[in-house]
């Protein structure tokens, strides 16, 4: 009797401290996620897409392919666009609430502290207001209707599915989307690619140093030394015969021309702290893309070629989604667009092919002001005014929650670094930002008519209205014609009427640098505003081949276009594979082209060429083994080699030792130069000081740069390039289940392959579309799945292809059945939507 | 095996203790599928019927397998089994608290 008493006393315990332990401990919330069947991480209902969804729009069909590419058919555009909203939603609706969370400033009231600064910047931008009027400016045009569609079919799955699992593991729900929603999916990638501090970098730089060292660290395009051009001058720029030979890039005119500001600029030191803290809401260095068009001159079938390759962040999901949308007889578009925009961005249809890169213009410009009343008020011209401020409150999820100042004057934003605005004396820490993108942009319509349009004369209709990003376009279409045209409003600069170039910031009170007739948080008169004429920008009607990637874009700019372009080297590559191609008269393939965008050389090596024969006088052994098999190679930066390891290595290590250590010893925290810059540094240069602090010695520093690296590799135990070389795609949460698996691959951060390992940015989308076809040869691919669900079997299933260069199909052929069947009010349910092709 | 084939056929031949444990287990998926203390609850379901504390800690065992069966079927039908054979050690651990934490509720058949 006492043992069967102790037996179930000691059983008691054992159960009472077991269940207690698992329900009152963390263990809790790890059941609640990951227990089977109860687990909210295996949740199928919210994976599990309904066949029947009644659409108050009319009737839609979904077939989803084998990568999870939905493909949507209606007679009707908002019936076809309540589909694609449904759709989008369903794959990716946690990473369209994050991206709107970040644009809004909201991010803290569901990750807590660690998101404050960047919701502290976000609301001093307020990319919110800007999107508000961007949208009001649009509601009632030609894309609103379809918009609208879009956002009660993001809806519509909102309210009927469960949540995902990110909004379970976090514990809330996401807000009902709106249209303007949509656009800040638009404005955050503007921002990405045209939200540059490089003004303020070099300024930052010339205050440490003295402005000639930071006009060489961060050149000027007229300083840009190279011979490769996206428009190459003269007879290098072939145009087809019997074409039009309208090749035409943009040039200066008379009331247009930019002058380069003189004297010391505003004589306002800029906080270098501020500098170092806005970098961290700029895009990683590296964010640019390849794109190039081939007319059917060059090629073997006789019909254009579009390819493009935009290098993005790496990261889970993707930041693309495709989708492939017909309504009869109106559009069949397939590509890709950012999750929460309707229409397809870069892509296809069954008239013609495009693509985007980012151009490296110059649309945002930095003011600093004489203020009073402790800092309340600023001098513009010969007045005070007041700043328009208005304090906002930034919730936090577990803590307390922060307050922000958001401060804007006549030339947009205010950025501080501070939630009190640093109401100091002077420039006071603050600096004003005008950027294009506060302002109402017609992008979304412009989008909207390119999926659309029926050829380059139809393009040309819609391209005056993408107002921003600025960017690199390529197009070409089934009547074979080609195109290449730069989009995005570019402001005239002007200080006391004269255009300027925006190299330095603007003393705003003097109001130097003032964009005439843009209304920031407003809806800008683009007919009547003070910017680049359309006619005026770069463009080439109908070249033979073209190839952009974020290099200098014409020798003959219209006005001040650029602050600084990418380094040469992808640019410079493209055309000598292009160029070896059409001399030898051999036909340019998709094949080849697929080829082309896979390619793995580093021009790097050769211009870095003479720091590593330097650096041979100064190692033996071991050291000059590696060093001769680097000099002996060719450059490609492929995984099964060592060479391209240690380069890659040596060339990291090289940086640090020439530009980051003396940024340190300035009590500078900003980006570096890039290898172009250091290449170009003459051979006795100051910055090829030793670290003894002995006389400049190039080979020196170069050596000492290897041998770090060969320690560094060492270190990590690496043989070769692909023991290093590998994706490492990271879901926001860096939860090891949501992560991508590891796949080494080629590529380098300056080959057309493009890969950046430390910053995990490069290629997002790869597409080679020939025009006109049956389109059997159009091949794309994408890094990971389109499907955001981590137990989907699309969410990585095309990762391992991209890494080892591999393509699929990317044709306007839909598969057989329906997925998903979208029933209007009217109860007709049926195949009025069409069968995908 | 043998000693496993023993225990079901005991639990079988008798009708009431068979009709408690089919009942037991219905419940208890049913439990499992709304909370992970359900498991628990579950396993303590299916063995209380059983005549000793070894054949209700089988019980208990056998019910996480049907648990983890369940799990499975729901996850093909969602097309999401694949994707789940993927998840490596989570997977793992999903599947040790699909069979473990029955297997521990089980013990309350030595509070009988």
């Amino acid at each position: 009797m006492v043992s069967e008493t102790t037996r179930r006393a000691l059983l008691s315990s054992v159960l009472g401290v077991g269940v207690g332990g698992m329900a009152l401990t963390d263990a809790r919330q790890f059941l609640a996620d990951f227990a089977p069947l109860s687990g909210s991480t295996w949740n199928a209902d919210a994976r599990r897409v309904d066949r029947e969804v009644d659409s108050p729009y009319g009737d839609a069909t979904v077939r989803y392919d084998d990568h999870g590419v939905p493909h949507v058919s209606a007679s009707d555009e908002r019936a076809a666009y309540y589909a694609v909203g449904y759709v989008q939603a369903s794959d990716r609706l946690f990473e369209m609430d994050l991206l709107r969370r970040v644009m809004r400033g909201e991010l803290s009231a569901v990750f807590g502290e660690v998101a404050v600064d960047s919701d502290r910047f976000n609301r001093q931008m307020d990319f919110a207001r800007a999107a508000e009027v961007t949208w009001d400016a649009a509601k009632d045009g030609p894309a609103a209707p379809a918009s609208e569609a879009f956002v009660d079919g993001v809806n519509a799955y909102r309210e009927d599915a469960d949540r995902p699992v990110e909004f379970e593991l976090l514990d809330y729900d996401a807000d009902p989307w709106t249209p303007v929603d949509s656009i800040l999916a638009q404005k955050q990638i503007s921002w990405g690619l045209t939200g540059s501090f490089a003004t303020l970098r070099r300024a930052a730089v010339a205050d440490a140093f003295d402005r000639e060292t930071a006009e060489t660290l961060y050149p000027l395009p007229d300083a840009d030394n190279h011979d490769s051009p996206i428009l190459r001058p003269g007879d290098r720029e072939p145009n087809p015969p019997g074409g039009e030979s309208a090749t035409v890039s943009g040039r200066a005119s008379a009331t247009s021309r930019s002058r380069r500001p003189t004297g010391a600029g505003t004589g306002k030191r800029v906080d270098p702290d501020l500098v170092s803290w806005l970098e961290g809401f700029e895009s990683e260095d590296g964010v640019g893309s390849n794109s190039w068009v081939v007319h059917g001159e060059y090629t073997a079938s006789g019909q254009p070629v579009v390819a493009n390759d935009p290098h993005l962040d790496l990261r889970v999901p993707p930041v693309w989604y495709e989708q492939h949308v017909v309504v009869d007889g109106e559009r069949d578009v397939r590509g890709v667009t950012f999750p929460g925009v309707p229409f397809v961005i870069i892509g296809r249809s069954d008239t013609g092919a495009w693509g985007f890169t980012n151009a490296g213009y110059d649309v945002i410009d930095f003011y600093t002001y004489e203020t009073r009343n402790g800092g309340s008020e600023y001098r513009y011209g010969d007045e005070f005014r007041e700043f328009q401020t208005r304090e906002e409150t930034i919730p936090v999820a577990d803590g307390e929650d922060e307050t922000v100042e958001v401060t804007k004057s006549v030339h947009g934003a205010v950025l501080s670094r501070r939630s009190d605005g640093d109401a100091l004396s002077g420039t006071d820490g603050r600096v004003g930002v005008q950027w294009t993108g506060l302002s109402a942009a017609r992008t979304i319509e412009s989008i909207y008519d390119i999926g659309r349009s029926a050829g380059v004369d139809d393009v040309l209709d819609a391209l005056p209205k993408f107002d921003e990003p600025t960017q690199n376009f390529v197009y070409a279409d089934r009547d074979g014609r080609t195109l290449y045209y730069t989009t995005g409003t570019v402001p005239v600069r002007r200080t006391d009427g004269d255009p300027v170039a925006a190299t330095r910031p603007f003393d705003g009170s003097a109001r130097e640098g003032e964009w005439r007739g843009f209304e920031p948080y407003g809806e800008t008169d683009w007919a009547a505003a003070d910017t680049i004429p359309f006619e005026e920008m770069p463009h080439s009607v109908d070249p033979g081949y073209l190839a952009t990637a974020n290099q200098r874009v014409t020798d003959d700019p219209p006005a001040h276009l650029s602050e600084g372009y990418a380094s040469p080297f992808r640019g410079a590559r493209i055309y000598e594979r292009l160029d070896e191609r059409a001399g030898s008269g051999e036909a340019m393939t998709p094949a080849f082209l697929r080829d082309v965008q896979l390619d793995a050389v580093d021009r790097r090596v050769d211009h870095l060429r003479p720091l590593l024969e330097d650096a041979r006088g100064e190692v033996s052994g071991a050291v000059r083994e590696e060093l001769d098999a680097v000099l002996a190679w060719d450059g490609e930066m492929t995984t099964a080699r060592r060479e391209p390891l240690v380069f890659a290595f040596w060339a990291r290590e090289l940086g640090e030792r020439v530009f980051e250590r003396r940024f340190e010893d300035a009590d500078l925290d900003v980006g570096t130069p890039n290898d172009w810059v250091l290449g170009n540094l003459p051979e006795d240069s100051e910055w090829f000081v030793p670290a003894d602090g002995s006389d400049p010695d190039r080979g020196a520093v170069a050596a000492a740069a290897l041998a770090d690296a060969l320690d560094a590799i060492d270190e990590a135990g690496h043989e070769t390039y692909g023991d290093y070389n590998r994706t490492a795609l990271t879901h926001p949460f860096e939860r090891e289940f949501l992560n991508y698996p590891a796949y080494p691959t080629d590529g380098s951060p300056t080959a057309v392959n493009n890969f950046r390992r430390e910053s995990m940015v490069g290629s997002s989308w790869r597409q080679v579309v020939p025009v006109g076809d049956d389109g059997s040869d159009a091949m794309a691919v994408l890094p990971g799945g389109n499907d955001g669900d981590p137990l989907s079997a699309n969410y990585a299933d095309q990762l391992d292809d991209w890494a080892a260069g591999r393509f699929r199909e990317f044709g306007l052929d839909a598969p057989d059945g329906v997925d998903v069947r979208f029933t209007g009010d009217d109860g007709d349910a049926g195949d009025s939507g069409g069968d995908g092709e | 095996m043998t000693d496993l084939a023993t225990e079901l056929g005991s639990t079988l031949s008798n009708p009431r203790r068979a009709g408690l444990t089919a009942l037991a287990v219905v419940v208890g998926v049913a439990l499992a599928s709304v909370h992970w203390l359900g498991l628990v609850v579950g396993g303590a379901l299916v063995a209380l019927p059983q005549g000793s504390l070894p054949r209700g800690l089988l019980a208990g065992f056998l019910f996480g397998g049907v648990v983890l069966s369940v799990f499975l079927v729901d996850l093909a039908a969602a097309g999401a089994a694949g994707g789940f054979l993927r998840f490596g050690l989570l997977r793992d651990v999903a599947v040790a608290m699909a069979l473990g934490l029955p297997t521990f509720g089980a013990l309350a058949r030595g509070l009988r």
